[in-house]
């Protein structure tokens, strides 16, 4: 079987080796410039004693907008695995009748599948991990600078989720083309579970992995309203008679402004009782939302496996 | 003989649907049979079930004594081409062989390479820019170079132009003659197999209509031709398959259990296709001709 | 070396077909003692049809003594069938030619050469049996 693998798959595994190959280029010296200007702009000294860097962090996003910008495109990564590796491994067999040749030969279609499975999910595995471990590299600077690491869309690029998104494609690949039979309908079959999951988990799932951390307080220019590296998931700031008003309007209300003496501002937005809730989640759940989502993902896929192997197994002839 | 492929009240239900019905018959080992039937009939069903791509809804089917999907031994004594001989046309002609090799335990690559090359066939050649005829060609050697016992084919020349169609059963029959290699050939028009088949499995709407020896089949039917009378009833006769009556003359294609003396009937021997299409219900007996009555005979 | 041609037309069955033209050939002088008849491979080869019809044809020659099986080597040619000597042939071809020539010019196609032929033989075996 090592053999038939192989030769069936190895223009797949030189293409996804090649496209990797060129990514990692691209991050490397991309990246490695991004690293050398976060220290020699000073930005991430400045970070570290918690200084004001307002603006070396402005100029620095502003010098590395265009990154920013093309940043969203990896996330279709995984869903190409999916569609490419994924569906056509079993639809194309049975499209092609060829599964009537390779399941009569002394190996039986269980030992077929797991082999194939094995391949293709080890190297959706090895390739979407290297990936993700380049992205989350590439990314570190900007995300020091801007602390949107748990944002959604930015999130969905970096640690462990990508190649838990890449192995659920796949396994939904598979799964669909066994029971699809055609390599077309199960990529569009793939697409659409694929984006359906994808919205359901990351637009409303992942906000109540946890249940987020809920802290109100007047919005003094001491608090911590960035939550950098974190994730703001609701903000609402009420006046001293309850009508919902911004912290902007606070500010005002109190004349804040550059000179203003801080005790003064403090004193005035506590006398005229502004409340601002945020609710939140810290930074520091940043790997345990990762694991979770990971999880998720995994425990979805091994279900899609075991259908797909049942399928094959009883279903099909 | 023991039977090398036995049925027993074999049925396959997709849904509402039955594929196959209550079919039973027995395969001595040694032979060459035809599986015969209508398009719809179930006869590649039934290769599916023999060869373990499909699990019977009742009844069961043996191959060497053993159930082929339980039985992964079974299917290295088998060789199987499927109906429009599938291979992977991306693969080099001795790639295929190579697959053959590494997912089978008996392989005789000599023997096939040696066979393929006889033919004319280039081992290095893409198996998609190979003529329909040598691709079944190739589909054959690869099915035989496991050395099986028992060979199913499904329709394996129906798509093949009539050159083509000789030379695959030209070597098909060789091979035969070589290994006493026991075969089963499904086709839906039995001219293709008459020279080439002693044994027959007729496959109507899904049931087993006839099997047996061809030779012992075709003694045993006769036609039958008199004057226009009652069927009912006539010494000798077990059953009546066909019955045509004219004005004046009755016809009858029957299955005989003796000799059938009475003189008001002239018999006659059937060949394998008026036979077979006698019990597929097509109108069998209208081309023959009217016999010399009793005044001409004298004449 | 002989060769075997099948009519799958002509009714008559193929082991039969094949053991007469073996006589056909042994009465021609075709085939002689001591020749070699084709393989069943070569034959089935040749033909595609089961093997068994070649063998039954052999075995069908075997017992009526034309040939015989020689272990390791092949069948072949022992005798020669009962009928007329070689050279009746060949003296009775220019009479028929003759004949057939005047039939056709009398207007009888084929098949009424042919109906005529097995009518009166059949006719003249009925009075010498008489």
């Amino acid at each position: 079987m090592t053999w038939l693998v192989w030769r069936q798959h190895r223009q797949q595994a030189l293409f996804g080796v090649t496209s990797l190959a060129l990514l990692a280029a691209f991050f490397l010296l991309t990246g490695a410039h991004m690293h050398s200007v976060l220290d020699s702009s000073g930005l991430a000294r400045c970070l570290a004693r918690h200084g004001n860097c307002g603006d070396i962090q402005s100029g620095f996003e502003q010098r590395f907008s265009v990154w920013r910008g093309i940043q969203p495109v990896f996330l279709v990564i995984p869903l190409l695995v999916g569609l490419f590796w994924g569906a056509p491994l079993i639809a194309r067999e049975l499209e092609q009748g060829t599964h009537r040749l390779v399941w009569t030969q002394g190996v039986g279609r269980l030992r077929w599948l797991s082999a194939k499975l094995g391949f293709v999910l080890g190297a959706t595995l090895l390739l979407a991990g290297a990936y993700a471990a380049l992205a989350t590299w590439w990314l570190a600077p900007l995300m020091t600078s801007t602390g949107d690491r748990f944002q959604p869309g930015i999130f969905d690029e970096q640690g462990l989720v990508p190649g838990a998104y890449a192995f659920f494609a796949v396994a939904l690949g598979v799964a669909a083309g066994a029971i699809v039979r055609r390599t077309l309908p199960a990529m569009a079959v793939t697409l659409v579970g694929f984006l359906t999951m994808r919205v359901a988990v990351g637009g409303f799932g992942r906000s109540h992995f946890v249940a987020p951390v809920k802290v109100a307080a007047p919005p003094t220019p001491s608090t911590d309203l960035n939550h950098m590296g974190g994730w703001l998931l609701s903000r609402q700031t009420v006046d001293g008679a309850g009508h919902r008003t911004s912290i902007e309007n606070a500010y005002l209300s109190c004349n804040a402004h550059v000179h203003a003496p801080v005790q003064t501002v403090v004193h005035c937005i506590h006398r005229m009782g502004f409340v601002n809730t945020d609710v939140f989640q810290p930074a520091n759940r940043f790997w345990l939302f990762q694991g979770i989502e990971t999880a998720l993902y995994g425990g979805v896929a091994l279900a899609l496996l075991a259908l797909a192997v049942y399928w094959v197994d009883r279903r099909v002839s | 003989m023991s039977a090398i492929l036995q049925a027993t009240a074999l049925g396959k239900r997709y849904g509402d649907e039955w594929a196959l019905r209550d079919c039973s018959f027995e395969l001595p080992a040694g032979r060459v049979a035809a599986l015969v039937g209508p398009n719809g009939a179930g006869k590649t069903t039934l290769l599916h079930l023999a060869v373990g791509l499909l699990a019977p809804t009742s009844g069961h089917i043996e191959l060497f004594g053993s159930p082929p999907r339980q039985d992964r031994a079974v299917l290295e004594r088998v060789g199987f081409v499927a109906q429009d001989t599938p291979l992977y046309h991306g693969f080099k002609v001795e790639e295929m062989l190579t697959l053959g090799r590494r997912l089978n335990r008996r392989w005789d690559g000599r023997w096939a390479e040696d066979r393929l090359r006889g033919l004319g066939i280039p081992l290095g050649k893409r198996v998609g820019a190979l003529s329909g005829g040598q691709r079944a060609q190739v589909a054959l050697a690869l099915a035989l170079a496991k050395r099986p016992e028992l060979l199913l084919l499904d329709e394996p020349v129906a798509s093949l132009d009539p050159l083509a169609r000789r030379e695959f059963l030209q070597a098909l029959m060789d091979a035969v003659a070589e290994t006493g290699i026991s075969v089963v050939l499904s086709s839906h028009l039995i001219a293709d197999l008459e020279r080439v088949c002693d044994f027959l499995v007729l496959l109507i709407a899904s049931e087993v209509r006839l099997s047996g020896d061809i030779e012992e089949l075709v003694a045993a039917h006769k036609v039958l031709i008199g004057p226009r009378r009652s069927t009912i009833g006539i010494p000798g006769v077990e059953a009546v398959v066909q019955a045509s009556h004219a004005e004046r003359q009755t016809t009858l294609l029957a299955r005989t259990s003796e000799p059938v003396y009475d003189p008001a009937w002239t018999v006659q021997d059937v060949d394998l296709e008026e036979l077979v299409l006698a019990y597929m219900g097509q109108p069998a007996l209208s081309a023959r001709p009217m016999p010399a009555g009793p005044a001409e005979a004298n004449g | 070396m002989i060769e075997f041609h099948l009519d799958t037309r002509s009714g008559v069955a193929p082991y039969l077909q094949i053991a007469r033209q073996v006589q056909q050939a042994l009465r021609m002088g075709t085939l002689q003692a001591d020749d070699q008849l084709p393989t069943v491979r070569e034959v089935v080869g040749k033909l595609a049809i089961n093997p068994n019809t070649v063998l039954k044809a052999y075995r069908e020659l075997e017992r009526e003594g034309l040939v015989a099986g020689r272990p390791g080597q092949g069948t072949f040619v022992v005798g020669t069938p009962a009928g007329p000597p070689p050279g009746a042939y060949t003296r009775l071809r220019g009479g028929l030619v003759r004949w057939l020539r005047d039939a056709h010019a009398a207007g009888l196609d084929d098949e009424s050469i042919v109906a005529f032929v097995t009518t009166t033989l059949r006719d003249s075996a009925e009075e010498s049996a008489a």
